[in-house]
């Protein structure tokens, strides 16, 4: 593997003072490579989306990074001044929220935004900018993109706001776009739409992308790596392949249960029984002992290391080859 | 909040301040509301403990400065200044009190149903729109003059005075509750329009009031003063903080502390609220409530 | 659920031509407003006895408006419809209220459907305050028998709902909704705000109770994966009409009307060999049309592969293609199972 465009080693994000902390995130590590799309997997209060603001350089001030180095293309990202933060977020790294209706200013017209990066991070004039603005607009399958340069946010639908943001994404021409559960406010079929459309700027641009989503099968259809997450800390890291074919952890494997469930017709559904913890009562252990099924005295009290099993396929759990077997 | 760069830190510098005010509000509660404290209890005991009365003249002891006999000096009638500043505080705190609760029980019941039946909005706050377009400390004193001066004139006019900005926080929160799903909830399972409004929509609704009233509190502890000043507040010589500083002005140069020492404690007094307020706010603010 | 439940000639509703119009403010008194949604345009269906009915569809497709007409949550504009044999839509004071018992809600959001001032137990016992004649004793006994039937500790009763999780949250509207033992129970999208392992427990809870207490249930979600489990039949709505509707297999198997197709395409399915889709092509633009301006004759023709001219000019007409599989399609017949 060539030199990784993104490296996070460690990285532990704590919320409250140091001696009632808890940590979020509890030393997460992985790598994207340039032009990789990779996955992170979660549901609620994994932290998955902690770790994209710290990326961002943009982690709420009650939250503290304590230990662990974030890399951008070499360069470590904690320790960039405020305005090189800035200038990176601008033109190389770029971000697609949730909630579009959110992310644009409703007093300007969608083309006027995107105009103003422009002339900003590339000095462009106003003329190359709009015609620039046309052509992204184009590129992410907005129908008559001139047209609709002067719309309004409110006048454009959820899908077509989703495709602005990404346009805007897209406008400096960063190295990596991290998208935060980028379709999940969406209607199905606008979901898959725009899942497409990001698969297809990928391939054609070469940027990398960082999927952050809840949904497990989603993430499976556009990714080549994928890191399921649980409570703050990894789970499982693998290839997408190596993760959705043999499961090396239970939490994964459950999760997948609950979405193969929703493929056949069952009688009951396959559930994870129990509630995710809140920060406050994660376990002393590994953090998914009070919900597994395969959960041994060990798992209780000392956190698992992760294990290496085939290349580059990580679990984080004692019985990673055999559980399944049970 | 055109694109990523300027949106995103707009966001944590909102962030980070409602983190510090975490951090300080309860610093600002917990000295506000100890001033506070201390002005209740001083006018509580206080009188008790004075070996004055409020209102005994001594004409041998006019404007005597402060000494240790009399704390805060004595008036032009010999009045142990400090005693009525004391005996006054029951006075203008009750009246706070009073137009507070006169206020609140206007102010939530109008609000709530302006909120609540979009059809008596209108009427509602049209009329609210009137009583708030008249300055109140005139709408007082035009209240005062046909009702006459006295202690419970006075709270009235204030208390009337004061409803339509409550009646209009109280009509916005209900607004947006309305459209939440725990009434569309209580309607399905059969509650009525009384019992939604008492029991889902004025409790939730209750925490933007409470911090209005600390500074409607301290406002009816300013405008007393103001009225007594004029002439129109509790007629003398019953000892309003009011009254005590109207008694004085005639003698500002030669005994200040006539009115220094009744400025002092409706100083405090608003202050103090107006903190509690501050702390209250920052307190009770929905946004912070994830967090503990 | 199919097989233990007979129906009866004579269902739960029976529903003809119902429509729900909103018209915003027109600008000048005793004028007409000047836009009009047809949120709900002229649906007909049955709801049987013990049976649970699946409504699907995205946003803006009316399905949730259905849901709150079929309660009297909201007023129909106009149309035809039966409860137990009973005209329900001209149901007044003592009737009205005497229905209200008999109907019952589960809300899609767990966080805004539970007052954040009451404990669980306040929660779960105000429908018993308001309509029965319970003494305190007996309501907290009732209580204590709904947080267990809904899988809670008695412990829970007396916590405020912050200090639940989404899908405890979801117990509770769900305790609260069966506390006067309804006939018929509305589901609001109950899971979709919850992780997809939370999901499943409460689909799996939701369908207990259904067994247990014979209700009806009309099961409102944009995820046809998640109804599937839960129906007996399931109707397909686009843009404020129905499109199809049929049981849940004929459905998932044999669906006739390309929209519901395009849904059943859209959802992700799990690629257990990981790596990228092939097919990741993006030709298709198309968005949900807006329901102030929907489009002429069959609301879904732009979108369609079968779109011919007819579509455009003509509104399908609500027709039963066999066995009871209604389809709202010019061009029925001309989908095959694939």
């Amino acid at each position: 593997m060539s030199k990784p465009l993104l490296e996070v080693r460690d990285l532990t994000i704590s919320i409250g003072s140091t001696a009632a902390k808890i940590d979020i995130v509890d030393g997460v590590s992985f790598s994207v490579q340039p032009n990789e799309p990779f996955g992170i997997v979660g549901e609620s209060g994994s932290g998955k989306s902690m770790i994209a603001l710290a990326i961002m350089g943009l982690l709420p001030k009650a939250l503290k990074i304590t230990s662990g180095t974030i890399l951008f293309d070499g360069k470590e990202i904690q320790s960039l001044s405020q305005r090189d933060m800035q200038r990176l977020r601008g033109k190389e790294l770029a971000m697609v929220f949730q909630e579009p209706s959110t992310a644009l200013n409703p007093v300007f017209t969608t083309g006027a935004q995107l105009v103003e990066v422009l002339r900003r991070h590339e000095g462009l004039s106003p003329k190359a900018a709009r015609a620039r603005v046309i052509e992204l607009f184009g590129q992410v399958g907005i129908p008559s993109p001139a047209d609709r340069f002067d719309d309004y946010p409110h006048q454009m639908s959820g899908g077509m706001r989703q495709r602005v943001m990404i346009a805007m994404a897209l406008c400096c021409n960063p190295r990596l776009i991290i998208a935060d559960e980028p379709t999940t406010a969406l209607d199905a079929t606008i979901q898959l739409q725009i899942m497409r459309l990001l698969a297809r700027l990928q391939k054609e641009t070469g940027v990398a992308v960082m999927f952050i989503s809840h949904d497990l099968a989603l993430v499976s259809n556009f990714v080549r790596r994928v890191q399921v997450m649980y409570a703050g800390r990894l789970a499982e890291c693998g290839t997408a392949e190596a993760v959705f074919s043999t499961p090396a952890h239970p939490y994964t494997e459950g999760l997948m249960r609950c979405a193969y469930g929703l493929e056949d017709r069952m009688e009951r559904l396959p559930t994870i029984e129990g509630q995710v913890p809140t920060p406050n009562r994660f376990p002393k252990g590994c953090r998914f002992s009070t919900r597994c099924a395969h959960v041994q005295e060990v798992c209780r009290h000392v956190p698992p290391p992760r294990y290496a099993l085939a290349a580059g396929h990580e679990s984080a759990c004692y019985r990673h080859i055999d559980f399944k077997t049970e | 909040m055109t694109d990523l760069t300027t949106s995103r830190p707009a966001i944590t510098a909102a962030r980070t301040s409602w983190l510090r005010k975490l951090a300080s509000a309860n610093k600002i509660l917990i000295i506000g509301g100890s001033v506070l404290t201390f002005i209740v209890l001083a006018a509580l005991i206080g009188p008790f403990i004075m070996p004055y009365g409020a209102e005994d003249t001594s004409l041998m002891d006019r404007f005597k400065a402060p000494s240790l006999t009399h704390l805060a000096g004595t008036d032009s009638f010999g009045r142990d200044v400090m005693t009525r500043v004391l005996e006054g505080a029951h006075v203008s705190l009750l009246i706070g009190l009073f137009v507070v609760i006169i206020t609140m029980v206007l102010g939530i019941i109008i609000g709530a149903i302006a909120g609540f039946f979009p059809k008596l909005d209108n009427i509602f706050m049209r009329v609210m729109d009137a009583g708030e377009a008249f300055p109140t400390l005139l709408l007082a004193i035009a209240l005062a003059a046909v009702l006459g001066p006295g202690v419970v004139n006075v709270v009235l006019a204030l208390g009337i005075a004061y409803a339509p900005r409550t009646a209009r926080i109280v009509r916005a929160s209900v607004l947006t509750l309305a459209q939440q799903q725990f009434v569309e909830a209580a309607r399905a399972s059969g509650a009525s329009n009384l019992r939604i409004i008492l029991y889902h929509l004025i409790p939730n609704a209750l925490a933007p009031v409470i911090v209005q009233m600390t500074f409607v509190f301290a406002d009816a502890v300013l405008a007393e003063a103001a009225l007594s000043f004029i002439g129109v507040g509790p007629p003398p010589p019953s000892p309003t903080w009011g009254n005590i500083i109207a008694d004085g002005r005639t003698y500002l140069y030669s005994a200040p502390w006539i009115t220094l020492f009744p400025g002092i404690a409706i100083f405090l007094t608003v202050m103090s609220l107006n903190l509690v307020g501050d702390g209250l706010r920052d307190q009770l603010d929905p946004r912070l409530k994830g967090l503990s | 659920m199919t097989d233990q439940t007979p129906i009866t000639a004579e269902p739960m509703f029976r529903i003809r031509s119902l429509s729900k119009h909103f018209a915003n403010k027109p600008l000048l008194p005793f004028t007409p407003p000047t836009r009009v949604v047809r949120a709900v345009d002229k649906l007909a269906f049955d709801i049987h006895r013990g049976e649970t009915l699946g409504l699907v569809g995205e946003s803006g497709c009316g399905k949730t408006t259905t849901s709150r007409l079929l309660i009297r949550l909201l007023d129909a504009t106009s149309g035809d419809v039966t409860f137990d044999g009973k005209p329900l839509l001209e149901l007044k004071g003592q009737e009205l209220r005497a229905f209200r018992r008999q109907v019952q809600i589960v809300f899609q959001d767990p966080f805004g459907s539970l007052n954040p001032r009451m404990t669980a137990e306040q929660v779960i016992a105000e429908p018993l305050i308001t309509s029965t004649e319970m003494t305190a004793t007996e309501r907290r006994a009732r209580v204590a028998e709904l947080l267990d039937l809904v899988g809670l500790a008695p412990e829970h009763a007396s916590r405020y709902p912050h200090q639940f999780s989404g899908g405890q949250r979801q117990r509770i509207g769900i305790a609260r909704a069966l506390a006067l033992n309804p006939k018929f129970l509305v589901c609001d999208e109950p899971v979709s705000a919850l992780d997809l392992s939370i999901q499943a427990q409460i689909v799996n809870l939701l369908k207990d109770i259904q067994r247990d207490l014979g209700l009806t249930v009309l099961f409102v979600a944009h995820d046809l994966q998640v109804v599937r489990h839960i129906s007996d039949r399931v109707g397909v709505m686009y843009l404020g009409r129905m499109v199809e509707l049929a049981d849940s297999d004929t459905i998932f198997d044999h669906s006739r009307h390309p929209y519901t197709r395009t849904l059943l395409s859209s959802a992700p399915r799990l690629r257990h060999e990981g790596g990228i889709t092939p097919d990741t092509s993006d030709a298709e633009q198309a968005e949900i049309p807006s329901p102030l301006n929907p489009p002429t004759g069959c609301h879904f023709h732009p979108r369609c592969a079968l779109a011919t001219d007819r579509c455009r000019s003509e509104v399908p007409e609500w027709r039963n293609l066999k066995g009871d599989h209604m389809v709202l399609c010019h061009h029925a017949e001309q989908l095959e199972d694939q």
